[in-house]
């Protein structure tokens, strides 16, 4: 049985919430990228959001958008989330420290648990079916489409939500500045990918897709979703072939490749070189010069898949090299040095 | 349909570190919910802590001491070393993993996030999936990897998770299972809540007064039918169902309805009725309102026939490791034969009908109901059959 | 303090507390219920204006029990302060 996705819905750095592509993008400089918020208060009825965190605000107003979008109101939910709630999780840490114990809080305990999102989505939207929540890095988008695409087969589902989402945090930003894993310096975003030093630019975003068992008018198939640990940092180009292969598709049938480059001197090349050679003839694109790395900023590079294929041109500002054929299916290959992701996606 | 049986198990809990040790203490009934040693907190509440330092773990884990590690790794690796060894797998080249930890490695971020530079060794546990991967390539596990963070009912999910991948064809085998360890964050978090507990955890009796935590490792190995050929086989996981309440952000309705829904469709899934249950593994957390809902839930479907019992009067509230654990405990159960006692208990509540077992007795078990509910309105139920 | 200025401090502490927004302290009547019908507050916002007592005036709620007579509106809050000699 086939999965389409029926609606799409992104936050990010870039003005995504509107369902379109930009025609130009936001050019900043800088060593971060955070979401171009709309106004919550006209989203979120105001007794859900005096509680919410950051992230449960960007998670809630995007989940609603979706739901609207969709032709079919979703029964389950599933959040892939890389790294949760980080910022009510920093925020109870630093109450706990700073104590007294006997005196906090629990709201930001509360909102730290990762699945929070989830259970607010379900009862904001009344949602009382299956209700799951991956926390796993880059992998945690992946891991959430194929459950969808499993509970539909199964019949469990008709309609499945699946959010993709991280925030920024200031205290990640801190710790994973070792092995330089972020620019030291401030760069321009549309100059990122040349790649010229060691390092990403951070960001954040909240992507989510209705799944469901039946197309609608655009006939979105979602083909594939998978992940692989990867403990060096080469891209595992056999692993994409035989996927190809488990699929009953050739590297021909590649219209369009997003790739998950983030503008690393150090990584980029051994990261994403042999997969973009399996794949000479198609366009290559690329987003995280508009999203900011992120664990689950593939969700940025799904949500342009669908769009393509509702009609949208791919714009300049994302294409790498462009191909000379349509676009009838594309496939998105992210790797964050412990995973590799595949997401395939195509015109039913 | 793939049938899939549960072929390895494994657990390091306060009352054993290892499935042998917490056969016994399921038997003898000795209370584990003490003042703690190791957890350093202002906090002062009984916990069932296990009673080994870090060093002592690391030693139980195999591993070459001198090197600083997460506690939750460890209890997660000695538990599914047993899990795996239980189940005679060398080759794991197939084999998927699914695993689950509250707030992945709080134990150690929570003491270290304000002077990271000083910790360069320990900095990799803030990545969410850290646990998962090390455990991974310490066993040299080379499928796919999931890791599940629904709260209190994580590991009960990853079992369900690991039993729709076999049964539709997508694993042949998967080692699933969850991890936590004690942290100041967590018993900060259920004091904060007002919902932990004073005296130590009394799960449903007159006077429980709220959750004890517990820390835990728990894992399982899943197999379909034909890759467990040959092998023993502990027992089947026949029925499981996830769902959410949709009610409120921590606390469960009175009347138990997500729980009510969840077990229905468990039931449905296996091809059981409630009569087909001969023991109810309970959440059971031990506090009023967790208590009355479930046994509202469980009285309304079964009666007052159905023997039920929470070991978390045994183990604490294990959060993410508790639905591997009591899955573990319901495996046994079946094995065994046996029923497991409400440690702690001096007085069941009024408020049920229900059949609260007291003390551990022998009783004929075919097919076993665990209930696990997260925060979040999460609610999940798990079957396991004797084969 | 009388107890309308108290009445007053404790409503601008309770809008911080609990991150009423939109709410000015007029928009509270001080006699009418916090929770369920009024402002309608839940167990949470219970928990945090337990705290706020402790915080703000010293005050230690011990008895669960006493909670709902010393939380059901404004007045009574400012009335147990009082008692306690905290106002």
């Amino acid at each position: 049985m086939a999965s389409y996705i029926i609606s799409s819905a992104l936050l990010s750095p870039q003005k995504t919430f509107e369902g379109t592509f930009p025609e130009e993008p936001i050019i900043t400089e800088s060593l971060y990228l955070l979401c171009a918020e709309p106004d919550y208060k006209q989203i979120i009825p105001p007794v859900r959001l005096r509680r919410m965190s950051h992230i449960l605000k960007m998670g809630l107003a995007t989940s609603y958008l979706c739901i609207n979008e969709s032709e079919v109101k979703p029964d389950s939910v599933i959040v892939g989330t890389g790294q949760g709630c980080t910022g009510d999780l920093e925020n109870f840490m630093r109450a706990c420290s700073e104590g007294p114990e006997e005196l906090l809080s629990p709201i930001p305990f509360i909102n730290s648990g990762h699945n929070t999102l989830a259970g607010q989505i379900a009862m904001a939207s009344q949602i009382k079916g299956y209700n799951m929540t991956y926390l796993q890095e880059a992998a945690s988008l992946e891991s959430a489409l194929s459950d969808a695409m499993l509970l539909l087969e199964e019949g469990t589902s008709e309609c499945t939500l699946v959010g993709a989402i991280d925030e920024f945090s200031a205290l990640s930003f801190k710790i994973f500045d070792r092995d330089q894993y972020w620019r030291k310096e401030a760069v321009n975003n549309l100059d990122l990918l040349k790649a010229e030093k060691p390092g990403a630019i951070m960001g954040e975003g909240a992507g989510f897709f209705c799944i469901s068992n039946r197309p609608d008018r655009q006939n979105i198939e979602l083909v594939a979703s998978e992940s692989k640990m990867n403990f060096g940092t080469e891209a595992s180009v056999k692993w994409v072939t035989d996927l190809l292969n488990q699929y009953n598709l050739t590297t021909n049938d590649i219209d369009l490749l997003f790739v998950g480059r983030k503008g690393d001197q150090l990584t980029d090349d051994t990261s994403y070189a042999g997969i973009e050679q399996l794949f000479p003839t198609a366009t290559i694109a690329a987003y995280k010069h508009l999203s900011g790395e992120y664990p689950t900023a593939q969700s940025f590079a799904l949500w342009m898949a669908v769009k393509v294929l509702s009609g949208q041109q791919l714009p300049a500002y994302a294409t790498l090299k462009a191909g000379t054929r349509g676009t009838k299916t594309i496939l998105l290959y992210n790797n964050d040095l412990s995973t590799e992701n595949v997401i395939i996606v195509r015109k039913g | 349909m793939n049938r899939v049986f549960v072929t390895g198990i494994g657990a390091i809990s306060a009352i054993g570190n290892n499935i042998a040790e917490q056969l016994q203490s399921l038997r003898k009934g000795t209370n584990n919910i003490v003042s703690a040693k190791f957890l350093k907190s202002a906090i002062k509440l009984p916990v069932a802590e296990i009673p080994h330092s870090n060093e002592e773990l690391t030693s139980l884990a195999g591993l070459p001491g001198g090197v600083t590690y997460s506690r939750t790794f460890l209890l997660g690796l000695i538990a599914a070393k047993e899990a795996l060894e239980t189940a005679h797998l060398s080759d794991r080249s197939d084999l998927q993993l699914i695993s689950s930890s509250t707030n992945a490695a709080i134990e150690i971020t929570e003491n270290i996030y304000q002077h990271p530079e000083e910790h360069q060794s320990l900095l990799k546990y803030f990545h969410a999936n850290q646990i998962p991967l090390d455990i991974a390539k310490e066993l040299g596990i080379n499928g796919r990897q999931y890791t599940i963070s629904t709260a209190c009912s994580s590991s009960a999910n990853g079992i369900m998770l690991a039993t729709r991948l076999i049964r539709s064809g997508k694993a042949k085998r998967v080692l699933v299972g969850g991890n936590d360890s004690l942290a100041r964050f967590s018993i900060n978090g259920f004091n904060a809540l007002e919902i932990a507990s004073p005296t130590g955890s009394r799960p449903f009796d007159e006077n429980r007064d709220g959750v004890s935590l517990g820390e835990a490792g728990a894992y399982l190995v899943l197999e379909s039918e034909e890759a467990a050929k040959g092998k023993p086989v502990y027992g089947e996981v026949r029925g499981y169902a996830n769902v959410n309440e949709a009610y409120h952000a921590t606390a469960t309705s009175p009347e138990g309805k997500g729980a009510q829904q969840a077990i229905s469709d468990a039931l449905a899934i296996a091809h059981l009725s409630a009569g087909d249950i001969s023991y109810i593994n309970a959440h059971g957390t031990g506090t009023k309102v967790n208590d009355l809902s479930e046994s509202n839930a469980i009285g309304n479907l079964f009666g007052d026939q159905t023997p039920v019992s929470s070991t978390k009067g045994y183990t604490g509230h294990t959060l993410a490791a508790c639905g591997a654990l009591e899955a573990v405990f319901s495996i046994l159960a079946i094995r065994e034969q046996q029923v497991w006692g409400n440690c702690r208990l001096l007085q069941p509540m009024s408020e049920t009908s229900m059949n609260i077992v007291k003390e551990t007795r022998s009783a004929t078990v075919n097919h076993v109901l665990s209930n696990s509910f997260g925060f979040g309105g999460n609610d999940t139920s798990l079957i396991f059959s004797k084969i | 303090m009388t107890q309308e200025e108290l009445i007053e401090q404790l409503k601008n502490q309770i809008i911080k507390a609990l991150s009423l927004e939109d709410i000015t302290p007029a928009d509270i009547d001080a006699d009418a219920p916090l929770f369920g019908e009024g402002l309608g507050l839940d167990s949470i916002d219970a928990i945090e204006l337990i705290l706020l007592l402790e915080k703000e005036y010293g005050i230690k709620v011990e008895d669960p029990r006493q909670r709902r007579e010393i939380l059901a509106s404004v007045r009574t809050m400012a009335k147990f302060i009082e008692d306690n000699g905290k106002a």
